[in-house]
Formats: structure tokens, C-alpha cells, sequence
């Protein structure tokens, strides 16, 4: 069977495909695909015919319609077909089941419009928690779940070494030469692809504008097994130095730079002032490694001729040989980096080189793949507790509905056909409470989407699939079995006659009918508990993020990017004079406090990690050398960003390329290499013996460069306008930071022309606030923390409302003893002692459980919490009062009816 | 012929005709067409589809089992591949012919004349 290129898995085609398994297995063989190409014929025919605006509109309308054709003719044809292989007689034996089913259902909706109260109330839980956890599992479906976009996703492996150099903690990106190696020497991997980032001004001096290019080597598009949809990849001769540039287009750049025009092929394009050809574009929704890139251009990596091995930049794929495990792999690439250790002992220092594999879809979602499921379980215990509140309602309707039962006993129903009439109802509560629920869940999803963090890999690909609404289906079914499980039970263990001589008014509720229902409402606090602990803990660790000292301020600081182009600013100095000339005029700007250039700034990547010598404490090679952190940055920096300065004096406008090199290292750069003596007036220089010597001339305090809630690492800081006799280089492409006194945004308009005027031809890029980029490197910890804050209250308050029925239902049943016991001399507030009583004995038990359960349940919180324990003490303390509290005052409302019976009424009642 | 175990030679066996079998098969009385076509020429001709994508395609199936309908992919020349296209057999056609002769016969009747109502 020849499958339509077009079916490439878009969300129509998959909607169509799941709903032809209607069909039987036979005829599905036959004519499946033929029907859905002639879905796609449909889809193409109305992509030709109507507007753009409205044809996605229209296409969703029509996938829905044609998908309800599909079911209708697939389960009539399944029926027919059932009628012609049906072996005679075997048709007398289905229909009664049929039929009572029938007859349960009628019976079901009867009951619940005789309650609509009830029915309503346990509709809107259920919509609430089927749809919540709809919502969060369609997350977890699409981040986790769902396999990679590439053909065999499964072979896919990302590679990460470390040499042994500096940290012996954590992996990072390949050199050349390892890249070489284990393309060549690991017999597990039938490819390995390399690829590096970068971003290109494109278009001419008029309307500059910077595109991100992944510069990969010619493996890789074969390597994932994708194919441009027009055009071709790069071909192994033109990945080598020398070869003409050429681009492949995303699909996005395709339709926004050329209209999506088919006769792109072979044009050129302007990029970093040269002409590039356009060999190819790639599919909508190709998004690799991460969506966001625009073009995908050749690494041309110099194989005769690599960088050295301490050069570690090349993030490196590779896919493994048919056959081959991850284990082989990883054995292999073990003895290749022993034999590297080694063969070259001055580059694998200490532990030697070691390799870590992974699949490379750990290594894309591997980091929330805790927070995620926690969220998925939190919202399964919000589900519980929902259905708890379900069964709760049910079983005190069950308690009146007593007499009618009975009677149905009486008169002849077995006591299977009770439980099933019992369990029909509860399904079908729980099969309309699915479908409110998916409409509650897509709701859920685009809330969820707009508060997701910007870094959760993958966010593209959240959304509705078959796969959430199985999931969505089965929540129902299983809570619908799950809440009609105790009033089925309860039902069936009645005798007939004592219920019928009983009466069976309020009063003659059964023990074992309370008794469960006091069960479930302790199990209701304590996952209540639960829940709110675990909110406590993640808002105590936003809190404590929020109130972390870190080293620099963020309010009232505008960021973005420049990029003067190369070509213009060929030598260091125009470089320096070009930065000195554009701060001193922004600095002049009205509102500008101060205005700084540096190409990293904190929190927003791009770090330097690099080998150094420090005076008077000689090593044997590059290998020996301690590596520190380096920062490039203009004398405004300080202020700019507000570091504080401990000791000795700040860089300054005087130290330049004709001045004796200098240096300002952070406080822990000070402990570090000199520990116990004064840093100032120490040398230390870059690990190349033509470089020069600094002199360190001032200390400032730490900086968390790399977030809040990393611990802050040993930093030097050079000038800018030094950096290049004393540090490698004065780079090109910086950072700029400008700080004001007030709300930074509106200053972005006179800077923007202030550049022009300079420069018409450097583009601005990535125009943030400082707390925007501090708000987006808490963006997990604050998106669980709120998730579970809504989960926790939504618990606590579905357990309040449980503990209050339950309670309230005991007094309502016992009127008349109460009543008595006033008569005879009961003054209210002993009344309202003792009901509070049973409310506060719930809650204790409840309480107590939960707390036992967040404890066993702290070791996941290990890696998302910061400045405190999972355990913390004050934490759990304060979970549990704050739940006693709102538990006694739930019951405190009932209680104070109770105390105010009225003994002649009660009693006249009766 | 894919799927026909024992087609009835007879035409008349299989009168009277479903409507939408009758029409399915009229439109591909001698050109083959493919699923969508057979859709979109329904609707072109009778002003709107009468049946949908799935109820035609079980209808294709019950006429190939009937040996009314036959699958001509093969000798079509398609660049989309994956299109099926249908034709109607030689006895497909005398059936099609013989239910039109039938309802020509019926609306012809003295029966009819009832029908249009003659001052």
C-alpha cells in the first residue's frame, strides 16, 4: 500500500487516520488510504480555492465534518459486516444486554434530572479535573511523549565529553578532532553530524536585519532523515573549506522573506556582506535542534586541518547503526576516550576525557522531565480528590435513594442488575463530564501555552492529539468507575428488609454508609496536603530565588544586541573607537544613567571559559592550567549594571591599548588563586606566552552571572578597549546595557536612531528589560510554582467542601437526636463542641496522613527546590496549621446549626 | 478485479438499485475517476454532494464485491500515485442501463400521471 507523501503527519491526517480504524480491519487495508487521499485531494482543492485568512478555518471545519462521515460510515460498515459473518443465533443472546443497557441509560438520565443539583455539582467537578489534567498531560504528551520529528527518532544519540580540564562536573560540546574520531572509529553509529549556531546580518545596508543560521555539517539532514521540500541539502563536497556558500531556508524564512515563491532555487542571498546561494528549503515544522532557526547553512569544517582539541564548541548527533544499542555505543566511545587520554595526556588532564551518550530526546527534554511530572501527578491528585467529592455526593444520595432501591430488590432485580443500573449512572455522569472536561482542556491548553516558560524545549508541539483525548476519554471512564464504585458497593451489601421496615427516611442512614464517607473525606485532606506542600516548598523557593543577592541590580536596565558588520570595522581600534564614540553619546542621552557594552551579559549565555596562568604559580601544560570565566567590558559596566566594588579601584576609561594591562577579578576569582593574601597588584594572563601580564587592580563582589539560582563562579573582568593586547580580542557583536532612573522601554526609540545616525547599517537585536531576562531564568521554577498554587487551593478547597458535607450531613441526619439531648438538658455549646469535634478529628487524621505522604513523597522536589530542604520544617508546619485551620472552619458552619436546634421543632418533626 | 469471489452475471438480479449506487456508478459509466472526483463531479452535477467520503467508499466496496465497479489504478497515468481510480464493469454498465430502462418505465406508467397533477 503506497502511502500519500502528503500525509505527512499534520494534525488532520492523524485526526483522519485514527478515525478509519472505525472500519473493519479488512476494509481498511483496502480502501484506507485511498480515502484519506482523497481527504487531502478535498484539502488541496479547498487550499486553491478560498482566501488565505480563511482557509485554516475552513480546513478545520471540514477535517471535523469528514471525520464524522468516516466514524459513521466505519462503524455502519463494521455493522453490516458483523451482520454478514455473524454465525446464526448468535444475535438472540446480544440483544437483551443491548437493550438493559438501554433501558439503564433512560433510567440514569431520569434520575439524575430528578437531582439536577446533584448531577450539576458532580458534572462541574469532574469538567474541572478531567480538564485540568487533559491540559496538563496534553504538555506532558507533547514535550516528553510524543517522539521526535525525525525518522527513527528512537537512533538518535547526542554526544557531550569532558576533558578533564577545569570543572570535573558537567559535559559540554566537542572539539574537532573528537568529532572526527568518533565519525570515524565507533562502529555503533552509522552517522554522526556536527552543527553550530550563529546569527548573520542579511540583506543589504538599507534594512539590515540578523537571521539565526545553524551551520551544520552534510550529515545531518540525511542523519535525521529529512528531505527539503524543494530543492536539496548540501552535498558532502560542499562542506569543505573553500566550497561556495550556500543555504537551505527554513520554511518560515521561505514564506516571510520570498512569499513562499517555488523558482527560489538557485537564487542568491545577501549574507554578512556576501551572496549565498539558495539550494533548498525545508518542510514547515522542521525545527532542529530547537525551533527559532531561519536558515541552515555548511559547517565547512576542515578535516586535514582541525582546531585543537581543547576548543570544545561542536554540539554533535549521531545516529546509531542498524542493530546497534546505546550500550554498544557507549562502550566503544569509553575505550576511544581512553586511548585519547592517552595519546594526548596535556589536553585530558585528571580524569582523562570521558563521554557521556544519551538519547537525544533525554537530552532535549531531560531537564523538566521531574517538574513536568510532578505537575502531571499533582493534577491527578486534584483529579482524586474530585472524584472523591463525587462519591461523596453520590453516596448521600444513595443514603435517600435507599427506599427505591430496596423496592427494585424486592420486586425482582438481582442485585448485579442494581450495581449496573448504579454504575450506568455514574459512567454517564462521567462520560458528560469528559466531554465538558476536553472543551475545559482546550481552554486549559492556550492558558498553559501563554504561561509556559519561553526555554520549555519542545513548546511548539503542545496541543490536541489523538493521543490527549484517549486520555481524556479513559480519565473519564476511570473516575467514572472510580466514584461509582463505593455507592455500587454500598448499595449491594443492604438487606432488603431492614431498609423497607426502617422506612428509609434521613434517619436511618447506615453506619458503614458514614463510615466510608469519612474515609474518603481523610483521604481527600491528606492529598489536600499534599498538594499544598508541595506549592509551599515551590513558593518558597521562588521566594527564595526573588530574594537572592545577586551581585547586580535588574530593575530599570534595557538590553539588546548590536551588530556592526565586519567589513566596515576590520581593525581594533576602529572596533574600540566605534564603542567609544556610540557610548559616549548614548551616556549623553536624556534619562540614560549609565549605558556599558559587553558581550555576555548575566543571565542571558554566552560565556568564556578560558586556560590562565596566574604569576608565580608555574604549570607543566594548557592541561594544568586553572580555567576562569572572562568577561569583556567598557568602564560603564559597573554602574550600568550596579556591581559593587569591595576593593582597590574599577576599570576606567584611561585603560587602554596603550596603557599596562589591567584586570578586575570577582571575589571568588580572589579566593580562589590567592587565597588568604591581597590580590591587588597580582599579574596573571591569558595561557599563550606572547600575551601579557595584568595586574589585578580591583576585587568586586560576586555575580551570579549564570542565574539565581546557580552559585556564583570565579569572573575576571578586562577592558573592552584592551582587551585586544591583553585578552585575544575586542569583540565586534556585544551586548548593550543602559540603565535609567525609571521605566528603561521608552528610551529604546532616541537610541535606536542615535545608532543609525552612527551606522544605518547595524541591525538591533534581542531588545529585553534585565527583568524580563531574570523572569525568564526562573520561568520552570515560577510555572510550577503557580501550577501547583492553583492545584494546592483547588485541593484544598474541593477537601473543604468535602469535610463540610460530610459534617453537615450528620447533623441534618441526627435532628431529631440532637434535639433530644437539648430537651433533655444539652446546653449549645456542647452541641458545637462535640460536631466540631468530629470535623477537627477528620482533619487531624487527614492531616496527619497527607504529611506522612509529602514526606515520602519530598525526595522528588530534590532538584527543583533552591534554599531549603524538601523536608523544611517551617514549610510542612505551616501547611499543616493553615490545613487544620480551614478544616475546623469548615465544619464550624454546621456545627453552629447544630447548636441551634431547636428542640420542640426537631421533635415535632419526627 | 480486486475482491469479487463470484460476480452474478445477471443484470436483473441486482434491480432495483440503491439511488447512490445507481448514481455512483453513472458517473463513472466511461471514464474512470478517482474518490475525490467522483465527490466533486456528484456535486458538480446534481448541485450538491449526496454522499460523503465515507459512505462512497463503502458504496466502492460493495460494488467491487457485486463485480459492478472495478479498480483501474494500473492503467492510469497519475502523478499522484496514491489516487485509486474506478470504472464501471461491462456488467456494471448493463446494470446501470437496465435500472434506467426500469425507471424510465415507471415514470412512464399510467401511475405517474397522478403524479403531475393534469387539469
Amino acid at each position: 500500500m503506497k502511502v500519500d507523501p502528503r500525509a505527512r503527519s499534520s494534525l488532520g491526517t492523524r485526526w483522519i487516520r485514527a478515525l478509519l480504524r472505525l472500519f473493519p480491519r479488512d476494509f481498511r487495508q483496502e480502501y484506507g488510504e485511498a480515502l484519506l487521499s482523497a481527504y487531502l485531494d478535498l484539502r488541496d482543492d479547498i487550499r486553491q480555492t478560498r482566501s488565505r485568512v480563511a482557509t485554516p478555518w475552513i480546513l478545520a471545519a471540514v477535517t471535523m465534518v469528514v471525520g464524522w462521515q468516516i466514524a459513521r460510515a466505519g462503524i455502519a460498515e463494521r455493522w453490516s459486516d458483523g451482520e454478514r459473518t455473524r454465525p446464526p443465533g448468535t444475535r438472540g443472546r446480544k440483544e437483551p444486554m443491548l437493550a438493559s443497557f438501554r433501558s439503564d441509560l433512560t433510567y440514569a438520565l431520569r434520575s439524575h434530572r430528578r437531582q439536577p443539583g446533584v448531577a450539576v455539582l458532580a458534572l462541574l467537578t469532574l469538567a474541572l479535573g478531567v480538564g485540568a489534567s487533559t491540559a496538563i498531560f496534553s504538555v506532558v504528551n507533547g514535550v516528553l511523549l510524543r517522539p521526535l520529528p525525525y525518522s527513527n527518532p528512537k537512533e538518535l544519540v547526542s554526544i557531550q565529553v569532558n576533558s578533564g580540564i577545569g570543572s570535573s562536573e558537567g559535559f559540554y560540546d566537542l572539539s574537532e578532532p573528537e568529532f572526527l574520531d568518533f565519525g570515524a572509529r565507533i562502529p555503533s553509529f552509522s552517522m554522526v553530524a556536527g552543527y553550530s549556531g550563529t546569527e548573520v546580518t542579511v540583506g543589504d545596508t538599507l534594512s539590515p536585519r540578523r537571521i539565526r543560521v545553524l551551520r551544520t555539517t552534510a550529515s545531518l539532514f540525511p542523519l535525521l532523515g529529512v528531505d527539503p521540500i524543494l530543492g536539496r541539502a548540501f552535498s558532502a563536497d560542499e562542506d569543505r573549506p573553500g566550497a561556495p556558500r550556500v543555504v537551505v531556508l527554513s520554511y518560515g524564512m521561505w514564506q516571510t522573506e520570498f512569499g513562499g515563491d517555488p523558482r527560489i532555487i538557485g537564487r542568491s542571498l545577501t549574507l554578512n556582506d556576501g551572496p549565498v546561494t539558495i539550494i533548498g528549503v525545508m518542510p514547515a515544522g522542521f525545527a532542529f535542534p530547537t525551533p527559532g532557526w531561519d536558515a541552515y547553512s555548511q559547517l565547512l569544517l576542515d578535516r586535514e586541518n582541525p582546531w585543537e582539541r581543547n576548543n570544545h564548541y561542536l554540539p554533535t548527533l549521531a545516529r546509531l547503526a542498524p542493530g546497534a544499542t546505546l550500550q554498544q555505543a557507549r562502550s566503544q566511545l569509553d575505550v576511544l576516550a581512553a586511548r585519547s587520554t592517552n595519546d594526548y595526556p596535556e589536553y585530558y588532564p585528571n580524569a582523562g576525557l570521558r563521554v557521556q551518550a544519551q538519547s537525544f530526546q533525554d537530552a532535549i527534554v531531560g531537564g523538566v522531565r521531574t517538574p513536568l511530572y510532578v505537575l502531571l501527578a499533582a493534577v491527578g491528585f486534584v483529579l482524586l480528590t474530585a472524584c472523591v467529592n463525587v462519591a461523596n455526593l453520590l453516596l448521600a444520595r444513595g443514603e435517600t435513594r435507599k427506599r427505591e432501591l430496596a423496592i427494585r430488590g424486592a420486586i425482582g432485580a438481582s442485585s448485579r442488575r442494581i450495581t449496573c443500573q448504579l454504575f450506568t449512572e455514574s459512567l454517564l455522569l462521567a462520560a458528560l463530564g469528559g466531554i465538558a472536561g476536553t472543551v475545559v482542556a482546550l481552554a486549559g491548553i492556550r492558558v498553559l501555552l501563554a504561561m509556559a516558560p519561553s526555554a520549555l524545549p519542545r513548546l511548539d508541539e503542545i496541543g490536541v492529539d489523538p493521543t490527549v483525548l484517549v486520555f481524556s476519554l479513559l480519565t473519564a471512564v476511570a473516575t467514572g468507575l472510580l466514584f461509582g464504585v463505593m455507592p455500587a458497593l454500598q448499595a449491594r451489601r443492604r438487606d432488603v428488609h431492614e431498609t423497607l421496615r426502617e422506612g428509609g427516611g434521613e434517619r436511618g442512614a447506615t453506619r458503614s454508609g458514614q463510615g466510608m464517607r469519612r474515609t474518603l473525606v481523610v483521604a481527600q485532606v491528606g492529598l489536600a496536603v499534599v498538594l499544598v506542600t508541595g506549592s509551599g516548598l515551590m513558593l518558597r523557593t521562588v521566594a527564595n530565588l526573588h530574594a537572592v543577592d545577586l551581585g547586580f541590580v535588574t530593575d530599570n536596565i534595557l538590553t539588546f544586541r548590536i551588530n556592526p558588520r565586519p567589513g566596515v570595522y576590520d581593525t581594533p581600534e576602529k572596533t574600540v573607537a566605534f564603542y567609544r564614540e556610540l557610548l559616549s553619546r548614548m551616556n549623553a542621552l536624556p534619562g540614560v544613567r549609565a549605558a556599558a557594552a559587553t558581550p555576555s551579559l548575566p543571565m542571558a549565555g554566552g560565556a568564556n571559559n578560558w586556560s590562565i596562568l596566574i604569576e608565580g604559580q608555574p604549570v607543566a601544560n594548557v592541561g594544568e592550567a586553572p580555567a576562569d570565566l572572562v568577561q569583556r567590558v567598557t568602564p560603564e559596566y559597573l554602574d550600568a549594571l550596579g556591581l559593587a566594588l569591595t576593593r582597590g579601584r574599577w576599570l576606567n576609561f584611561a585603560d587602554d591599548a596603550r596603557s599596562p594591562p589591567v584586570v578586575v577579578v570577582s571575589e571568588a576569582m580572589a579566593r580562589k588563586h590567592w587565597p588568604g593574601e591581597d590580590p591587588l597588584g597580582k599579574r596573571m594572563k591569558v595561557f599563550m606566552p606572547t600575551w601579557p601580564w595584568m595586574e589585578v587592580v580591583g576585587v568586586v563582589k560576586d555575580v551570579r552571572h549564570e542565574g539565581p539560582g546557580q552559585e556564583p563562579r570565579p569572573r575576571w573582568f578586562v577592558p573592552h578597549a584592551q582587551a585586544y593586547v591583553s585578552a585575544y580580542a575586542s569583540p565586534l557583536t556585544t551586548s548593550i546595557a543602559v540603565r535609567s532612573d525609571s521605566d528603561p522601554t521608552p528610551l529604546m526609540g532616541p537610541i535606536e536612531s542615535l545608532i543609525r545616525e552612527l551606522d544605518s547599517s547595524i541591525p538591533i537585536s534581542s531588545v529585553r528589560t534585565m527583568d524580563q531576562i531574570r523572569a525568564g531564568a526562573m520561568g520552570n521554577e515560577r510555572f510550577v510554582m503557580r501550577l501547583l498554587t492553583v492545584f494546592g487551593l483547588l485541593a484544598l478547597f474541593l477537601a473543604l467542601v468535602g469535610v463540610y458535607g460530610v459534617v453537615s450531613y450528620g447533623v441534618s441526619r441526627r435532628t431529631h437526636e440532637i434535639g433530644l439531648r437539648m430537651a433533655l438538658g444539652a446546653r449549645a455549646g456542647e452541641v458545637l463542641t462535640k460536631v466540631m469535634g468530629e470535623g477537627l478529628v477528620l482533619a487531624l487524621v487527614g492531616v496527619g496522613v497527607g504529611l506522612a505522604g509529602s514526606l515520602s513523597l519530598s525526595r522528588v522536589f530534590g532538584t527543583m527546590v533552591f534554599g531549603i530542604t524538601p523536608t523544611d520544617p517551617f514549610t510542612y508546619l505551616g501547611v499543616g496549621i493553615v490545613l487544620l485551620g480551614s478544616v475546623s472552619l469548615a465544619s464550624l458552619l454546621p456545627a453552629r446549626r447544630a447548636s441551634r436546634i431547636s428542640p420542640v421543632q426537631a421533635l415535632r418533626e419526627e | 478485479m480486486a475482491g469479487v469471489s463470484e460476480p452474478n452475471f445477471d443484470p436483473v438480479i441486482h434491480l432495483p438499485m440503491g439511488p447512490r449506487d445507481f448514481q455512483l456508478l453513472l458517473l463513472v459509466f466511461d471514464k474512470p475517476m478517482h474518490g475525490y472526483g467522483i465527490v466533486k463531479e456528484s456535486t458538480d452535477r446534481f448541485g450538491r454532494s449526496v454522499m460523503d467520503l465515507g459512505t462512497m467508499y463503502r458504496i466502492i466496496g460493495r460494488l467491487i464485491r457485486q463485480g459492478l465497479l472495478e479498480d483501474v489504478t494500473g492503467e492510469q497515468d497519475d502523478p499522484k500515485k496514491q489516487r485509486r481510480y474506478y470504472r464501471a464493469t461491462r456488467l456494471g454498465r448493463q446494470v446501470v442501463r437496465a435500472e434506467a430502462l426500469r425507471l424510465r418505465d415507471l415514470l412512464e406508467s399510467k401511475h405517474t400521471e397522478l403524479l403531475w397533477g393534469k387539469p
